[in-house]
């Protein structure tokens, strides 16, 4: 019998799970320009020799940071623990005074930018400074980093559990201690190593209370002397220190998990008299983290209506808006081939990549800033004391949450139509365009707009990269903090706050069209 | 005009050993079915056969065309396979008419072949709707048309009716079944329902551990198991201890009130074990499955041996009556193995 050989690809797919070259490469590339900053800072800080490195670290100055950056940052993890714990319990199984309205504005506080808040209480305290202010603002900031998650995962546990442990008598506050605090710790904890995440690598509400952690003593640093190498090993020490508290955060998500097999849930505790008691506890501290910064924003705009240049806040705006634009593509062009890559065919050589993304989660906008004014002034004359430069420096803070989101989008597309359209006669790239990439788009813009919004509230990587002439709100409010001019600073912290709030509402508003694209489709009936 | 020869071929899947040195041939233009327990390899082999699998050794070819072999494979673009997985994998994103166009070239006749189709398939009226806008039954149509419209050479149908309800399934069976033959698509259905195996196919292929077991028509697999373990694949079965004598005379319960040894047992399908009422009764009955048009009834022979009958509606029989129960039908004795 003779045998013809078939139609064998030019490319050699061997099949389906052999991985295209062009999306190796690709991928590699965008590695390569992530982990960028972290290998200038490595090949900097030893410039000087180990030894240089190793006597910086041990400098009394140096330690005294360590010591309050690492205080600050476990205080903010306990205090936001325990505030989003709290909160989150009431909301979720308790009949708490005005519980539907709080539930409503949990996450609030993290539309605006603890720098904002620091501000506000500057406003009006001017003498606010030092260690407790520095934390308890960073609290009232991040606690909805640990109420969120903690708030959901007491939702999704099935109430049976409950009903059977009341059953076997234990009392209300035992059900809780012994059943449910077990099963939504992990999710509690991570969330409050977000919030020590964010007390690490925060500039603005530090510099503002004059607290010399990290963050504050690498700008001083590099502002004051110019002595690069310092900057640099400081800078490589906070990441290391930060990278800690990311592994220990993947650690304690990869251990989430819940069994959720109904969906009755919502069983709520009557708490009788005692419910006012904890209605006027969150009133207090909904207060404390929106209510004087709204009050501020607002009575101090008004102040200064007179001295408002509305043509300049709206430019401000712009400008904000468009680098921020800027770099939220930028990072979605960064994290689109490595989400392809780790969602799409599973192996240890994507895996290593991504994890290579994940570090960029340790690096605060001051190390980023550092290294790619340093790297710009030296190498990138096109580029330096540009927009550019500024866009891709958000797109490499803020590349490990674009891919997050993309990657669980891309994953939940499950691999038949991968396969169906190969059938039909499409090849790997046109598949991936007709198929995989239009029913993603939802979890890319996603994606698309944590990194914008996350961009437009920026401060220290945009104080040092942006060109001269060029501001944006979060550096005007800067500057005029920075003279004591407070009443001048709220338009463009109220502005600020504004703008952001729209692409936060966006993010937060269940995303219908993508639930019915995907789930619906998953089942015949 | 297409048959596939499948030939020595082995699949690893990490570890797994999946297919094992598995030989198959396809005529052109016929159905068969691949019908296996779950996790015996048949939808790896389907997968093979659209080349979404890589597999380890062997050669696939349709006709003379070479498809698979050892590493090198026909990327699955390059088949012109029809493939259906088992909820249909619509594309969520793209409407009716558009999930049928698209594996066409883009071309003057295309909007006259989808409406071609959506006729074929019932699906009138239907062009603008999304997948989530469809019934169930519905979205079946429109993955069976979206596959057939770039006329492959091989269908390829991956336990598609599992998960529509029971009475649809029926109907779309018949249907499915009906436009393959008539577009002459050489097809193979991989399942594990003994029933929809038996009604759709020209062939039906058993499959255990990465390996066919046996292969031939839908009756011959059905009366003629190759094994014991066949006969259960394919419809409910009796076994019942035998004695087959050196002159060739097979001795069982039915034939004998009771033998002492055995060295083999028959296979009876329910249908040949006829009971009625008479003076001398040899079966007591345990309970009946009733079906509507016909019932299982559960039986003790002799006070020794649990049998089960089936027997045509109207069924007038309840549990406790004693009957007599004869066998009638082919004598399907297998030997032993000695171990």
């Amino acid at each position: 019998m003779i045998s013809t050989l078939g139609d064998f690809s030019q490319t050699k797919s061997k099949s389906l799970s052999a991985v295209p070259k062009t999306l190796i490469v690709a991928s590699l590339f965008s590695t390569f320009l992530v982990l960028i900053p972290i290998l200038y800072l490595i090949i900097r800080s030893n410039e000087k020799g180990f030894s240089y490195f190793l006597s910086l670290l041990f400098r009394i100055r140096t330690l005294e940071t360590l010591f309050i950056s690492l205080s600050l940052s476990l205080t903010v993890a306990l205090g936001a623990l325990f505030l989003g714990v709290y909160i989150a319990s009431l909301l979720a199984k308790t009949n708490t005074f005005l519980r539907r309205f709080f539930i409503i504005i949990m996450p609030l506080p993290l539309a605006i930018p603890s720098y904002v808040i620091a501000y506000s209480y500057l406003a009006i305290f001017p003498n606010l400074q030092g260690f407790w202010i520095s934390a308890a603002i960073l609290i009232l900031a991040t606690f909805p980093f640990v109420a969120i998650p903690t708030f959901a995962f007491l939702r999704k546990i099935n109430i049976d559990q409950e009903e059977v442990a009341r059953s076997l008598g234990l009392k209300p506050f035992q059900v809780f201690y012994r059943i449910i605090w077990p099963q939504i710790r992990v999710a509690s904890f991570a969330g409050a190593l977000l919030s020590a995440l964010y007390a690490i690598s925060e500039f603005g509400t530090v510099s503002f209370m004059r607290l010399d952690t990290f963050t504050r003593v690498i700008y001083t640093t590099y502002r004051a002397s110019f002595d690069r190498s310092a900057a640099a090993s400081l800078g490589l020490m906070l990441i290391l220190v930060s990278l800690v508290v990311v592994l220990l955060e993947k650690n304690r998500r990869g251990k989430i998990s819940l069994s959720s097999t109904s969906k009755n849930y919502g069983s709520v505790f009557n708490i009788k008299k005692a419910r006012y008691l904890a209605g006027i506890s969150l009133i207090v501290l909904y207060f404390l983290s929106i209510g004087i910064p709204a009050y501020v924003l607002i009575t101090r705009s008004f102040r200064v209506r007179a001295e408002i240049n509305f043509f300049e806040i709206v430019f401000l705006t712009l400008n904000t808006s468009w680098v921020a634009f800027l770099g939220a593509c930028l990072s979605v062009i960064l994290a689109l081939p490595i989400a392809i890559l780790i969602s799409r065919f599973k192996s240890k050589f994507a895996q290593t990549l991504e994890a290579s993304f994940l570090v960029t989660h340790a690096l605060p906008g001051v190390v980023i800033g550092l290294s790619l004014v340093a790297i710009g002034a030296k190498y990138l004359d096109g580029i330096y004391q540009t927009l550019y430069l500024l866009a891709f420096a958000y797109a490499l803070l803020f590349v490990a949450n674009s891919l997050g989101s993309i990657r669980s989008n891309l994953e939940k597309i499950p691999q038949n139509f991968e396969e169906v359209s190969r059938s039909l006669g499409q090849n790997y790239y046109a598949t991936l365009r007709k198929v995989i990439l239009p029913i993603a788009t939802p979890g890319i813009f996603s994606g698309w707009l944590l990194v914008f919004v996350s961009a437009m509230k920026e401060l220290p990587a945009t104080l040092m990269l942006k060109p001269t002439s060029f501001e944006t709100l979060s550096t005007s409010l800067w500057a005029a903090t920075s003279i004591s001019q407070f009443a001048q600073a709220a338009p463009y912290a109220l502005s600020l706050v504004l703008v952001a709030s729209i692409p936060s509402y966006l993010l937060n508003r269940p995303n219908v069209a993508e639930k019915s694209l995907i789930s619906e489709n998953l089942k015949y009936d | 005009m297409t048959d596939i020869k499948i030939d020595g071929l082995n699949v690893d899947l990490g570890e797994n050993k999946v297919l094992k040195n598995l030989s198959l041939l396809i005529p052109s233009q016929k159905f068969i079915s691949v019908l296996g327990p779950s996790g015996c390899g048949k939808s790896t082999l389907l997968r093979s056969i659209a080349g979404f699998v890589a597999p380890k050794s062997g050669t696939i070819r349709f006709s003379s065309t070479l498809m698979s072999v050892s590493s090198v494979q026909v990327p699955p673009e390059r088949r012109n396979v029809g493939y259906v997985p088992q909820e249909g994998a619509l594309f969520p994103h793209l409407s009716v008419e558009k999930n049928i166009s698209f594996g066409l070239a883009k071309s003057k006749q295309t909007q006259k072949r989808v409406k071609e189709l959506m006729e074929l398939m019932n699906l009138s009226n239907l062009e603008k709707r999304f997948p989530h806008q469809l019934s169930g039954g519905q979205q079946f149509r429109v993955a069976i048309a979206r596959a057939l419209a770039p006329a492959p050479n091989v269908m390829l149908l991956d336990e598609p009716f599992s998960s529509i309800d029971a009475q649809l399934r029926e109907e779309l069976r018949h249907e499915v079944k009906k436009i393959l033959t008539e577009t002459k698509t050489t097809t193979v259905l991989v399942t594990h329902d003994r029933e929809e195996s038996l009604v759709m196919s020209d062939l039906v292929a058993l499959m255990r551990n990465g390996q066919i077991v046996q292969i031939g028509s839908p009756q011959d697999v059905y009366n003629n198991p190759a094994g014991l373990d066949m006969a259960f694949s394919t419809g409910d079965a009796l076994i019942i201890p035998a004695l087959k004598s050196e002159d060739g005379e097979i001795q069982s319960i039915f034939s004998n009130y009771a033998i002492n040894k055995n060295n083999g047992n028959l296979i009876i399908r329910p249908e040949e074990i006829i009971i009625s009422k008479s003076s001398s009764p040899n079966a007591k009955i345990l309970d009946i499955e009733y079906f509507g048009h016909d019932a299982l009834v559960h039986l003790i022979l002799n006070n020794s041996i649990k049998i089960s009958s089936r027997v045509s509606a109207p069924v007038f029989l309840k549990i406790g009556d004693e009957v007599t129960a004869q066998q009638i039908g082919p004598i399907r004795f297998f030997e032993n193995k000695v171990s």
